[in-house]
């Protein structure tokens, strides 16, 4: 009986809906559409109105199909709607840099050049009437990676951990892993000038050797060493970092930069108190964690939740890790007339100059000059062996 | 119910969902773009038959004047005329060039040359770069002179059966004369242009143009002015061979744009800058102004300002040195604690130019070092051009106002209301099309070659000046 029940009442509410379907949703297709039919019509016609009851289907079909169906890959999703609508999410949400961010995910995700590409997106999205970008469908495959990339960007992760690659200086995709530091303009700026003393130093021949060693101190992605051992080709570098990825990380970077150079660089897991070396270094360069535990409160998310602590804290004033390199420097890996270039926090020239003084009775380390990074801060040291030790 | 009702009802439809404010009784261009057709419709060109609006004449031919009213006869002397004409122009211009054999020749070694193992390899690639871009030159030079024969040849046969078929039937005499009037202005098209790029010899003519479009005073009227302004370069660019791309581009806050920054490049051997350089300065219209409350005239200016862009074609050898002091290097990360505190994506680099004013933004590349050797590379390339320009020696001899107002007088008026003319005010150049001006194409480019002419003509006569009084 309950079953008959249900069973009638089963086939009372299918003819029920079919009568819905048949006499509400067609009227108001119609009068939605036959609107339009009559407009296209006319104007292609050139004001003769024809009497036309034709349904335009192509419209109809977009209305009535999900996004995948019919147009095989594609979705229906134009990178402009995309472009706004994760914007605003990005902006909600308080991420720095909303469109910036959106561009390099996008621009990955739509496997543009990677040199250009993300450039492209942001002059191209600006303008309007620019229906070759902005009108193009995303398919289906491009729209999950973005959204997936999208998601993790929402939670303030850096785009170069979600990109698992960044650029540094002219090299092109070096790799990029949480928890190692993502490499900063200003290290560019130490390398530059690095580079740049180095070589000043080979023509005056002051610098004359066959081989130069040099040092990188807490490597992280291995871009400092890197770059010099690139930039000087008799040169010989070894990295440190306390970090297991990072050893691997830089190795890896190493490969891609100096292919079939990469055994002129070479990467350990050791902290500074820990390195010994053999050859003593000519050159130690290094960008150790600098800023004061004081300050570590003020970092942002993106900075603070992702990158390691190790990479970033030096201690109450931040000097820990810069006073050990220049412990380990004077007593251990210079040779005479080595030289030391660090990246500090601009409180650090001032304190670096007064402990100096303090510490050395015989005067050992000059603190030979103060360099600025292009926004005016004192960000870089060079020091010294005095020669008449 | 009955036809006739149905009909008349679809009619009552049709007219309410039609744009209201359009008076045409077949004009159905949606709102949006209803600006676009009332320049268009209200144009006397556009009644013209359609071929008369495509190939819109600007070789004058004696046998073009008055082809309705001469008789046969008349007109094949005139056809003579303009044969005898071109085929003397021809030969000046070919006595000129370089001759068919050389020229093949030099395709030839070459050819030769890139067709050699080890040329494509990375050790050889700067001259394999210098051997496509002469080699793709020479070809289309060679194209072009061995056309000029063909065409020289086609007009002598073609006057000579014209000749021979005196009295016969009109209409094959018409076809006839019509083919060889085609080839005539083709020919001498083609003449007056190869002419025209004898004088783009500059320096940087060859360079990519950077054009930068900037909205003058008078806000959305002006905003839209140089939307119209940049359709036009773009529409022109693209009818000339070469590619436009938009660098950098300011919305407008209703319409159009603040500014827009175009680049224009052409293939290896075309003169891009040569051709636009001719546009530097202000840009006057007058018109009734659809953003007026009122509809009434109104004057508004847009600053255009081309550089040729030297970034790709200096090596770091040939650019000046800019002593430091005199350069202003600002970056994105000027406020906050930068470093190791701060990880931002963006690394634009400013760089100016103290003593001129000129500053270069660069953004495009994802390092900051890059962005900075760009920037730089930029700003002295433009300061380069700006040297030549001002006839000066050195960087440090540049004149800072000259930059600033490079701008200065309105070099071309586009009065579309009372009357229509454009006129350019160097070269006394005018023309009443003036949709099929801002359309870009052929008339721009008369426009263009006009000036072009009259420059050649002014460094002329400054040389034989030079000459007398040394």
């Amino acid at each position: 009986m309950t079953f008959q029940l249900a069973l009638g009442l089963c086939l009372m509410m299918s003819v029920f809906v079919a009568t819905a379907r048949a006499f509400l949703v067609p009227p108001l297709l119609f009068t939605r559409h036959s609107n339009q039919a009559i407009r296209r019509v006319g104007k292609r016609n050139h004001g003769q109105i024809i009497f036309s009851t034709e349904l335009p289907t192509r419209r109809i079909s977009r209305f009535c199909s999900s996004a995948e169906d019919k147009t095989g890959d594609k979705t229906h999703l134009r990178v402009e709607n995309i472009w706004k609508s994760s914007i605003d999410r990005l902006e909600q949400q308080g991420v720095s840099e909303p469109e910036w961010s959106v561009a390099h995910l996008l621009a990955s995700a739509m496997d543009l050049p990677w040199a250009n590409g993300f450039s492209q997106l942001l002059t191209r999205m600006s303008q309007a009437d620019d229906t070759a970008t902005t009108a193009v469908l995303l398919t289906t495959r491009q729209y999950e990676d973005f959204e997936a990339m999208l998601e993790r960007r929402l939670k303030e992760e850096p785009i170069q951990y979600i990109l698992g690659k960044w650029d540094f200086l002219h090299y092109e995709q070096l790799i990029v892993r949480p928890p190692l530091l993502c490499p900063r303009p200003e290290t560019e700026e130490l390398v530059e000038l690095v580079r740049n003393d180095i070589q000043k130093q080979q023509q005056q021949q002051t610098l004359d050797t066959d081989t130069i060693h040099i040092l990188d101190v807490g490597c992280g992605t291995g871009v400092i060493g890197i770059a010099l051992a690139d930039a000087i080709p008799n040169s010989h570098v070894h990295a440190i970092d306390v970090e297991p990825m990072a050893v691997a990380t830089s190795l890896e970077n190493a490969r891609l930069v100096l292919s079939d150079q990469a055994e002129r660089y070479a990467a350990f897991q050791s902290s500074a108190q820990d390195h010994t070396t053999v050859q003593p270094y000519h050159v130690i360069v290094s960008n150790p964690p600098y800023i004061p535990r004081s300050d570590m409160e003020t970092l942002s998310r993106d900075v603070v939740d992702y990158e390691s602590d190790l990479a970033l804290c030096g201690g109450d004033d931040g000097m820990d890790v810069i006073r050990s390199i220049l412990h380990k420097w004077v007593t251990e890996w210079g040779t005479p007339n080595s030289v030391c270039w660090m990246e500090v926090d601009p409180t650090h020239p001032a304190l670096l100059q007064t402990w100096l003084l303090e510490q050395q009775n015989g005067n050992v380390v000059v603190l030979e000059s103060i360099h600025q990074d292009l926004s005016g801060r004192d960000r870089f040291v060079k020091l010294s062996l005095r020669k008449d030790r | 119910m009955a036809a006739a009702t149905k009909r008349v009802l679809f009619v009552e439809a049709f007219n309410a969902i039609r744009p209201t404010r359009c008076q045409s009784a077949w004009c159905h261009t949606p709102a949006t773009i209803r600006r676009h057709h009332r320049g268009y419709f209200q144009n006397y060109y556009y009644y013209l038959p359609r071929s008369a609006r495509q190939g819109y004449p600007t070789v004058r031919l004696f046998s073009a004047k008055s082809s309705d009213t001469a008789t046969t006869n008349e007109r094949i002397s005139q056809i003579r005329r303009d044969v005898e004409e071109t085929v003397e122009l021809c030969q000046r211009n070919m006595e000129g060039a370089p001759s068919i054999s050389s020229v093949q020749q030099r395709v030839d070694d070459l050819e030769r040359e890139s067709s050699q193992p080890g040329f494509w390899d990375d050790a050889n690639q700067k001259r394999s770069q210098e051997v496509t871009g002469l080699l793709s030159q020479s070809t289309r030079l060679l194209t072009r002179l061995s056309q000029w024969d063909d065409w020289k040849g086609d007009m002598q046969a073609g006057l000579e059966m014209l000749q021979e078929m005196e009295g016969d039937n009109d209409d094959e005499i018409s076809v006839l004369m019509e083919e060889l009037v085609g080839t005539i202005v083709s020919l001498k098209t083609d003449l007056d242009k190869y002419e025209l790029e004898l004088f783009l010899s500059g320096p940087y003519d060859d360079a990519p143009a950077r054009i930068l479009l900037t909205a003058g005073a008078g806000g959305t009227e002006a905003n839209d002015w140089v939307n119209d302004l940049y359709r036009m370069y773009e529409r022109q660019a693209t009818a000339m061979g070469f590619r436009c791309r938009v660098e950098d581009s300011q919305p407008g806050d209703v319409v159009g744009y603040k500014s827009v920054e175009l680049l224009v490049e052409g293939a290896p051997g075309t003169y891009p800058f040569g051709w636009f350089q001719s546009e530097k300065g202000a840009h006057r219209l007058v018109r009734l102004s659809p953003f007026n409350a009122q509809n009434k005239r109104q004057t508004t200016f847009a600053g255009v300002d081309v550089a040729p862009d030297l970034s790709d074609k200096l090596n770091d050898d040939s650019l000046p040195d800019i002593p430091d002091k005199d350069l202003e290097i600002t970056t994105m990360r000027a406020g906050g604690k930068g470093g190791q505190n701060v990880n931002k994506v963006e690394t634009a680099v400013r760089v100016k130019h103290l003593p001129s004013g000129l500053q270069v933004k660069c953004a495009q590349h994802r390092t900051q070092s890059q962005n900075k050797d760009l920037a730089l590379k930029r700003l002295k390339g433009q300061l380069l051009a700006i040297a030549q320009e001002q006839r000066v020696q050195e960087i440090k001899d540049i004149r800072g106002d000259a930059v600033e107002a490079s701008w200065g007088a309105q070099i071309r008026n586009y009065v579309l209301h009372p009357y229509k003319m454009i006129k350019d005010q160097r070269t006394g150049w005018e023309t009443t099309n003036t949709q099929g001006f801002l359309d870009g194409g052929k008339l721009l480019e008369d426009c263009m070659g006009a000036w072009l002419r009259n420059n050649h003509a002014q460094k002329q006569q400054q040389a034989e000046e030079d000459a007398k009084s040394s």
